[in-house]
């Protein structure tokens, strides 16, 4: 069989890809494969990703969770968002949450999607204004803590010394608020 | 160097993106006609005169306004998402010189988009992240310790941020290394895409790097990678040019020669052939091979030309036919009139 694409070469690899909801198959050369991969390349369908993990899990946890997958064990255990009435099958269909809370309503099964989409579970960046000024201090000095001990690996024991202050200020700059 | 570092010709453009949401109303896939309508007003307040960034001019375009052929030429600039516009209240808060677009319910209330050209990813930063820290005087954002901003789809959460550049390689793709390319990308996080066109049929050589991972690194590392992996594909791109120029120099040569022959000459051109045939003048055009356009006018040519944008140029709707014979025309006017 010749490659679907270029239809030069033989077709050595099989893809499967979803064009408008239909499933097709396509047979392509090792070349146009890869091309392929690249041109596709991290546009997964999003949906079909999180069905893809949930139902993963029913496999590991075949004894607590006898029903043929995870995500249907969920669909009816999770109750809807308490504020926007998002279903749980709903998110599994579109990947999507509805509001700010649907992120505690589905905590429960927010862990592994986290960490097969980022490989991450915890936000190191930016602070909104609104998370309020605590938690900015806190990370504030959590960042400086981090330098401070990145200058002392380095031996560079001036620079830790300024550390020091700057944290010392700062801790003391938020007991005074409270 | 340094009027190079910003028309690059190899690194087209540099843009950053942001998600966020207004506290207290549903995501927009959520929210009433009503709910929808108070995020665009919050972003208005937020945008207009007296506020910080008054000097920026915003205006706000509702696509609702807009027509098709309208609304589909700022997909193609890049101006909007095509996702943009399944809403009433969608809109986009567009700045004077059109480097800043604040999306306004797309599939999250915000997204601050600011695109810059060549490669200055830190600028693009510098500035989409001094938007995002105005609107905060006016508007609060659905934020949580532990998950970073909050954002419709979980793949956009913690930063909220996309970060990427548009790089024209087309001695990668000529001497079939987009491969090595694309897995370079990969081992890093980023992701290798097509621009223009889906499939394999990535039109014009154009490709935009960016980051797959929002979430557990912070801004300045996802732009730190970009930056870092897009130094080595420039370096891999001249050293494939090199190549071609040191065992092909005839051939190449007279690759490019036929396609400034054919573009100021042909009376019909698809999208297709000219993005290739472009794409072969902006090599051109570094190896000193073809001279006389600037690298802004070959690329204003390439957005120009675009099935929408050069049907709004050309007043409204036109057949295939009449817009690659308006196509064809209106290169040659471009690539001659100086
Ligand atoms: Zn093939
Ligand atoms: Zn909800």
């Amino acid at each position: 069989m010749l490659c679907d694409l270029c239809k030069q070469y033989p077709a050595t690899i099989m893809i499967k890809k979803i064009i408008n909801g239909v499933q097709t198959e396509i047979h392509l050369c090792e070349q146009c494969a890869k091309r392929e991969t690249i041109s596709t390349g991290g546009k997964y369908d999003l949906s079909d990703f999180v069905k893809g993990v949930l139902d993963m899990q029913s496999g590991i946890d075949n004894s607590t969770y006898p029903q043929k997958n995870i995500s249907e064990f969920f669909a009816k255990k999770l109750p809807k968002c308490p504020s926007c009435g998002l279903a749980f099958s709903e998110f599994r269909k579109t990947a999507k949450f509805g509001c700010e809370n649907c992120y505690s309503a589905f905590s429960s099964i927010l862990e592994p999607i986290l960490k097969k989409m980022h490989g991450k579970t915890v936000h190191t960046g930016k602070i909104a204004r609104s998370a309020g000024v605590d938690i900015i201090k806190k990370r504030e000095i959590s960042d400086i803590q981090h330098q401070l001990m990145k200058a002392v690996n380095e031996e560079n024991f001036e620079l830790a010394a300024e550390y020091r202050d700057m944290i010392k200020l700062l801790k003391e700059n938020a007991g005074n608020e409270q | 160097m340094s009027s190079r570092s910003y028309i690059n010709d190899i690194v087209v453009s540099s843009r950053i993106r942001l998600a966020r949401n207004l506290v207290d109303i549903p995501f927009p896939m959520k929210s009433t006609a009503e709910q929808a309508e108070q995020a665009l007003d919050a972003l208005e307040n937020a945008t207009g005169a007296g506020t910080e960034l008054a000097f920026e001019e915003f205006e706000v375009i509702k696509v609702d306004d807009l027509n098709d052929s309208a609304r589909m030429s700022m997909v193609e600039r890049h101006i909007i998402s095509p996702e943009l516009g399944h809403n009433k209240s969608a809109a986009t808060i567009l700045n004077k010189d059109k480097t800043v677009s604040i999306m306004v319910n797309e599939e999250d209330h915000v997204r601050i988009q600011c695109i810059l050209p060549g490669f200055s990813l830190y600028d693009s930063y510098a500035k989409a992240n001094a938007i995002d820290d105005a609107l905060q005087d006016k508007i609060s954002y659905c934020f949580d310790e532990k998950l970073g901003f909050l954002t419709s789809c979980p793949s956009n959460l913690g930063t909220g941020m996309r970060a990427g550049v548009m790089v024209h390689i087309p001695a990668l793709v000529l001497n079939s290394r987009l491969s090595n390319i694309a897995n370079m990308a990969n081992k890093f996080g980023l992701a290798l895409r097509g621009i223009y066109g889906e499939g394999s049929d990535a039109l014009g050589d154009l490709f935009q790097v960016s980051n797959q991972y929002s979430l557990g690194l912070t801004e300045i590392e996802i732009v730190n990678h970009i930056h870092s992996i897009t130094k080595e594909i420039i370096k891999y791109e001249r050293d494939e040019r090199n190549k071609l120029l040191i065992n092909q120099e005839d051939l190449i040569r007279d690759k490019i020669q036929r396609a400034y022959g054919i573009l100021t000459n042909a009376y019909m051109l698809t999208t297709k052939e000219a993005m290739s045939l472009l794409s072969l003048l902006r090599m051109g055009a570094d190896l000193e091979i073809f001279n006389g356009v600037d690298y802004s006018i070959l690329d204003s040519i390439i957005v120009n030309i675009q099935p929408a944008t050069l049907s709004l140029t050309f007043n409204g709707k036109v057949d295939e036919r009449s817009r690659d014979i308006f196509r064809a025309e209106y290169i040659q006017k471009q690539l001659t009139q100086n």
